[in-house]
This record gives C-alpha cells, structure tokens and sequence, in this order.
C-alpha cells in the first residue's frame, strides 16, 4: 500500500491548474479526478446571503445565478443552470481569452460538459426540423432535378458526331401506302480506294 | 457518353457553318479528296433474300447478310442457342464497322465545312 503511494504518482500525470492550491495526493484521491473534493460544488444556497457567495464563486452576476431546480435529486447542490451552447454560434468579433475555444478565464461552463464537446455547432438546427422545412427540401431537391432535366433534354439534343444510318433500300410509304415501286436503291461508298475493273491494264 | 453530352455545346459555339447537321444526309460531293476513287458499299443480300427473311426495318441495311447467317445458326440450334453466340458477335462487329463509317462521314463533312470557310475567308481578305 506505502509502496503504491511511491509509485503511482510517476505513474499519473498531475492536472495543471493556474490558481495554487493544496490538492490531496494520497492513492485514494488519485483515482479520479472527477471525485475530487475541493472540485465539488457547494451546498445549495438558502438564504440571500448564501446565494450572493455561490454567484461571486462562480463569476457570475447576482440576477443570473440561478441554480437547478432537479439539484435534490442530481445532487447539484449550488452549480448554475447554464444553457450549452456550440462554439460556431459564439461571436467571432468578441474578444475571448481563448481564441480557439471562444471561452474566457474561469467562465462558468455547463455541468456535463463532456455532452458537447465534439458538438461545436451544439444549439442549431442544420436539418429540416419542422415539417414547412422539410417540405422545402424536398420538394426543392426534385423540383429542381426535374427543372434541371426538362431544361437540358428539351432545349439540347444530345448526339452522337455521326451521320445518319445508311440503308441500301429506302421504302416510302412503309406502313401506309405501300407499293414495289416505291422502293428505292442507294448507293454509299466506303473510305477505300477502288479497286481497278476487270479487263483495264 | 461525354461525347454526346458536349456535341450541342460544340454545335452552339461553331455554328451551323461550321458543325454538320447531324441529322441531315451528307451534302459535299463524295468523290472530293480521293484521288483514286471510292469503292461502292455492297449489301451483298438482295431485296428478296431480305424478304423471304421477313426482317424488319432496321435490320435492312448493310449488315443484313450477318443477321441472317444469324438467323440461319438459330435455325439449326435449339434455345439457348449457344452456338450462336459467336454468330451474333461477328453481327456486332459489323454495326460497330457501320457506326465508325458513320462517324468517318461525319469528320469529313465537318472538315470539309471548316475547309470552305477558310476558303472563304481568304477569298474576302483577297490572299486568293
């Protein structure tokens, strides 16, 4: 046990904090971090007294600290209710402490922030959500495969470079009025030269 | 395919003097630019050997004496025809012959076209 007290601190990092203070580093507490107990909120305000402390201990100002209503049951205790939001619909013309993240010095963040951390756009519908939307997808989408299709069949006529087929004999009136006279014989070369005739040296 | 998709953007950007209506019969006289003449396409079947076959239309042109050496394979074969397989490729292979005829016509009218306005054009600057 002494033994595991003398190596497991090589073992695991510690975390980095920028404010000095006292964190116990016996096995026990070096289990997980998320238990930590100077990390734990505090007890739920009752009074007017206790709530301006909570708000003053979590940057914020006194009218927007408010905590969860569930906190008997979650277990809260004094932690704000703060509404996640995605870093893409923060502003990009406020100047942040962290540029890349759009968060400032100990700003009081979401209580499960883990929930959207790979969310940046957390809070904004990309997709059709109502059903006036998702009629305009959809009728978007295929009315405009159908106008893109009437467009380019009706107005262009896509061709082969070739001329057209040739036929040794024409039949006119094929089908209807019909006759043997009717037939005619084509003549249509092929790209050789001809061959000399019979008899002419 | 990308032939056929760019044919009429071809069309609309040269003209109709300078891109062959493809639609049309070739309109130069055949015998330009071949010193030594031009053989006659032969069909080599007559009018009542195609009758006698009964084939329609479309197959009455001149690879008509494929089709029926065809038609005479499947005569003497019962379905599926296996034997004939080869027949019909042979049949293929003279369409494909007749398309790149076609084809080859096609070129020819359309040099031909681009060659009488170059001829033109020399003609108005006075170089001729």
């Amino acid at each position: 046990m002494a033994a595991l007290g003398r190596v497991l601190p090589l073992l695991v990092r510690q975390p980095v904090s920028v404010v000095k203070r006292s964190i116990s580093t016996s096995p026990r507490s070096l289990g997980g971090v998320y238990f930590e107990k100077d990390f734990f909120p505090g007890p739920y305000p009752k009074t007017e007294e206790e709530r301006l402390k909570a708000a003053k201990k979590y940057g914020m100002q006194p009218e927007d600290y408010k905590p969860w209503e569930n906190h008997d049951k979650w277990g809260s205790g004094d932690y704000p209710e703060i509404q996640p939001i995605g870093e893409d619909l923060k502003s990009e013309y406020e100047v942040w402490d962290d540029k890349s993240t759009k968060t400032n010095f100990n700003e009081p963040l979401p209580m499960r922030e883990y929930h959207y951390t790979d969310r940046f756009d957390y809070g904004q519908d990309l997709y059709p959500s109502s059903d006036k939307e998702m009629r305009v997808v959809f009728f978007g989408m295929i009315g405009t495969f159908v106008l893109l299709h009437y467009f380019c069949n009706n107005f262009f006529a896509r061709h082969d470079e070739a001329l057209p087929k040739q036929f040794p004999f024409t039949y006119e009136g094929h089908g209807t009025y019909w006759h043997k006279s009717n037939i005619k014989r084509n003549i249509h070369y092929t790209f050789e030269p001809a061959e000399p005739a019979e008899g002419s040296e | 395919m990308g032939q056929a998709n760019c044919a009429p953007v071809r069309d609309l950007w040269y003209g109709p003097e300078l891109r062959p209506d493809w639609k049309k019969e070739p309109t130069f006289d055949p015998f330009v630019g071949f010193p030594n003449g031009r053989k006659i396409r032969d069909p080599k079947v007559t009018l009542e050997e195609m009758d006698a076959h009964l084939l329609p239309l479309r197959r009455r042109d001149y690879c008509a004496y494929m089709y029926i050496k065809f038609l005479d394979c499947k005569k003497d074969n019962k379905w599926p025809y296996l034997p004939c397989d080869l027949v019909f490729q042979d049949f293929q292979a003279c369409e494909h012959e007749d398309f790149v005829l076609r084809m080859k016509e096609y070129e020819r009218e359309r040099r031909l076209m681009v060659r009488e306005a170059r001829i033109k054009s020399k003609m108005a600057r006075g170089e001729m």
